[in-house]
């Protein structure tokens, strides 16, 4: 899988390609958690290039997600598609994540 | 409240212990006697029976006895052996307890009696009278039996007995002593009734009070009057102590927010949920209380934050002497101060050094405490605030540089026009250089318009036909004479047919515009710049190739950062406001595509812009 990371200023967006499931979803996690760590939450997942997601790779954004819950925020997703929207609604987590438009309107509400 | 409840329920039991008892103790004196009259009746019930049932057995016996002597008194009649008889008279009455036993003429002399028999005849006189006849007389203490005996044939003797069948003498002891015993046993049963009595009414009332707590469930209803007995003062000293330590637990919990308990964790809830961090420190900087965001922006973790040393999380000394400052007492306005330097020492130095090390604003204030000091400090990440302040900084002062160079070239070029209007070779020059002049203007408004745009999320692409052909005209046409004064060859390989896109021509002709630029711009004079076009299956890819001063591999991610410029010696005497590939990749991205740069340093750089053909560019194709 490959895993596009850019920097707005200060926060990063990870853009991951692929298919976020079972085999690739490992390598998504790690680079996500270190991420997190390093720029202290101040992370986007642009969700453009996910060609399809499983359980294993929503659990990883919720997890993400619980874990910035915890510091009163949530995971920023942006570009999400159809696929991805469809996914969310039915499994009625969409609400657990903040959902932006694009990169740049995500990247702007860290100000 | 309390106090109402707890006057009533102490006013309803003295009512009780003073109504009831007397009416208790007359039933139970009452009671007693009718159940000692009971006993005793039953009892002399039984004696009297017991002494019919004794008098009875009384006279069978005697009755038995009387007819078996009558027997023995016959044989020894019958053999004449007159002077036995006294001997088995008295053996008899001696055995049977008879009171008198005796042998004689009916109505006449006495033959033989039992015991001493003075008077007796000893003798059958020759003549007897006949007639006699078996009586019996039973009564009340005295039974008497007389049976005739047939003496020869001159006639009938007749055998007396009579003996006493009354009960004995323990019997009328036992009918008197009876009630007596009774009555001793009232007296004692109503003697103990009395003792017990008192602590009884204490048990009741408490019994009463446990009774109306379960519906009161309050502890003032557990109170009883100390009129009740002995045990009611010190059950209430026992209700009291319970009711003062709930009473401190309850002030105790309300006055100490941060606690376990319903509002306060309610509280600290709340707390977890703000993206600012909080900390309550102590006067020595010990952290007494840290909510979500300020354990994750400091420690990175929530356990163990809690009698933390907050010098063991922040390493900025001027933070640190700050909050000393306000601990001591010393300082009592609010202190804001900036740190980029955070998590403790060996965490600082990897935060630091990464790529943009965080920058933590902590704002704090004193809490007013009688004891000591306490520090609240609001923790917040302003990282992405402070690169956007600095960025925009950047921008300001780079953006005017930029208008300006225009700008000054328009006001030499028509000062020169109106100081020397005759000169047509000079006009004609003048007013090319101010044209190409505004329409550079022209550009970099564009730009910082566009960029605005992106910045508030306004930014929208129009989509509509886009023809190739036409936009890589105008491009050729705008840069050559630049290519020419900067001695460039640039070159434009085009397949021979170029595609009618979906997209927003003003946007896609902005980016292009900014990749042949800067290609132009980062190539020395005499190097190429190649423009190739390639249409290739659902994308159109368009490479902007040239042999320039490139770009190094750590850079290549930045230069798409807004207001970055490389940091290059030979980029910083060009001018240029960071925004140009910003743009382009913001504008590639909204039509679905993006921007790749591969470069070297020293050999060149190729951007390559990915514009998707597919569905909606198929639709524009077939038309």
């Amino acid at each position: 899988m490959d895993i596009g990371e850019q920097r707005f200023g200060a926060v990063t967006v990870l853009r991951p390609v692929g298919s976020l499931s079972l085999e690739e979803v490992t390598q998504f996690k790690s680079s996500l958690a270190d991420v997190m760590v390093k720029s202290l939450g101040r992370v986007v997942v642009d969700a453009s290039g996910i060609s399809y997601v499983d359980s294993r790779g929503l659990e990883v954004l919720v997890e993400a997600s619980d874990g910035l819950a915890r510091s009163g925020r949530a995971l920023r997703l942006c570009g999400v598609n159809e696929l991805l929207r469809e996914v969310l609604d039915l499994t009625e987590l969409a609400e657990r994540f903040e959902l932006y438009e694009d990169a740049n309107s995500a990247v702007r509400s860290f100000l | 409240m309390q106090s109402k409840t707890k006057k009533t329920s102490e006013t309803g039991s003295a009512r009780d212990s003073t109504g009831k008892a007397p009416l208790y103790s007359t039933v139970l004196a009452l009671g007693s006697f009718v159940v000692a009259s009971a006993t005793a009746a039953g009892v002399a019930w039984g004696l009297d029976a017991e002494a019919a049932s004794r008098g009875r057995a009384r006279v069978h016996e005697v009755r038995g006895a009387v007819t078996m002597l009558a027997h023995a008194v016959q044989r020894e009649v019958d053999a004449g052996q007159v002077e036995a008889l006294p001997r088995l008279l008295t053996d008899v009455a001696t055995t049977y307890d008879l009171s008198t036993c005796r042998v004689r003429v009916p109505n006449a002399a006495t033959i033989a009696e039992a015991g001493m028999g003075a008077g007796a005849l000893g003798t059958i006189p020759d003549q007897l009278p006949t007639g006699a006849r078996r009586t019996e007389e039973i009564g009340k203490t005295l039974a008497s039996f007389a049976v005739p005996v047939r003496a020869g044939s001159s006639g009938e003797l007749l055998l007396e007995v009579s003996a006493s069948v009354a009960a004995p003498w323990n019997m009328a002891l036992a009918r008197l002593g009876v009630p007596i015993v009774l009555g001793v046993g009232v007296v004692a049963l109503l003697l103990a009734q009395r003792l017990v009595a008192s602590r009884l009414r204490a048990l009741g009332a408490i019994g009463r009070a446990l009774d109306a707590s379960l519906q009161e469930r309050d502890g003032g209803a557990l109170m009883v009057s100390e009129a009740t007995g002995s045990y009611a003062k010190p059950w209430n000293a026992i209700v009291g102590e319970r009711e003062a330590l709930r009473r401190f637990a309850a002030f105790k919990e309300a006055t100490e927010p941060g606690r376990a308990g319903g509002v306060s964790s309610e509280l600290a809830a709340a707390c977890d949920v703000l993206t600012q961090g909080i900390l309550i420190l102590d006067e020595r900087l010990r952290v007494k209380y840290a909510n979500g965001a300020a354990a994750t922006l400091l420690a990175g973790k929530r356990d163990g934050m809690v009698n933390t040393d907050l010098r063991s999380l922040v390493a900025d000394s001027e933070v640190i002497g700050a909050l000393e400052g306000m601990a001591k007492g010393k300082v009592r306005q609010r202190v804001s101060v900036e740190s980029s330097r955070v998590g403790p020492q060996g965490k600082a130095a990897e935060v630091s050094g990464e790529r943009a090390g965080s920058v933590l604003r902590f704002s704090a204030r004193p809490v007013r405490r009688e004891e000591h000091g306490v520090v609240m400090v609001v923790v917040e990440d302003v990282t992405q605030q402070k690169v956007a302040d600095e960025a925009r900084n950047g921008f300001v002062a780079q953006a005017t540089h930029e208008l300006r160079t225009p700008l000054t070239n328009i006001r030499l070029y028509t000062e020169a026009m109106i100081e020397d209007s005759d000169n047509a070779e000079m006009r004609a020059k003048s007013l090319n250089v101010i044209s190409s002049e505004s329409r550079r203007l022209e550009r970099i408004v564009a730009d910082m318009l566009s960029v605005s745009e992106i910045e508030a999320g306004t930014l929208k692409i129009v989509r509509g036909d886009v023809r190739l052909d036409q936009l890589f005209d105008e491009l050729k046409e705008d840069y050559r004479a630049m290519a020419e004064d900067k001695e460039i060859n640039l070159v434009f390989e085009l397949p021979p047919k170029l595609p009618v896109v979906s997209g927003d021509r003003d946007k896609l002709a902005l980016a292009w515009h900014n990749l042949i630029a800067n290609a132009i711009k980062y190539t020395p004079a005499g190097g190429q710049v190649t423009i190739r076009a390639e249409d290739t299956p659902g994308r159109f890819l368009m490479h902007v190739i040239d042999n320039g001063i490139g770009i190094r591999s750590e850079e290549q991610e930045l230069v798409f950062d807004r207001f970055y410029r490389a940091k290059d010696n030979r980029v910083a005497n060009l001018t240029g406001t960071g925004l140009g590939l910003t743009l382009a990749r913001d504008i590639a991205r909204l039509h679905g595509g993006d921007i790749v740069l591969r470069s070297e340093i020293d050999k060149g750089s190729t951007f390559t812009f990915e514009l998707p053909t597919v569905a909606e560019g198929a639709m524009a194709r077939a038309a």
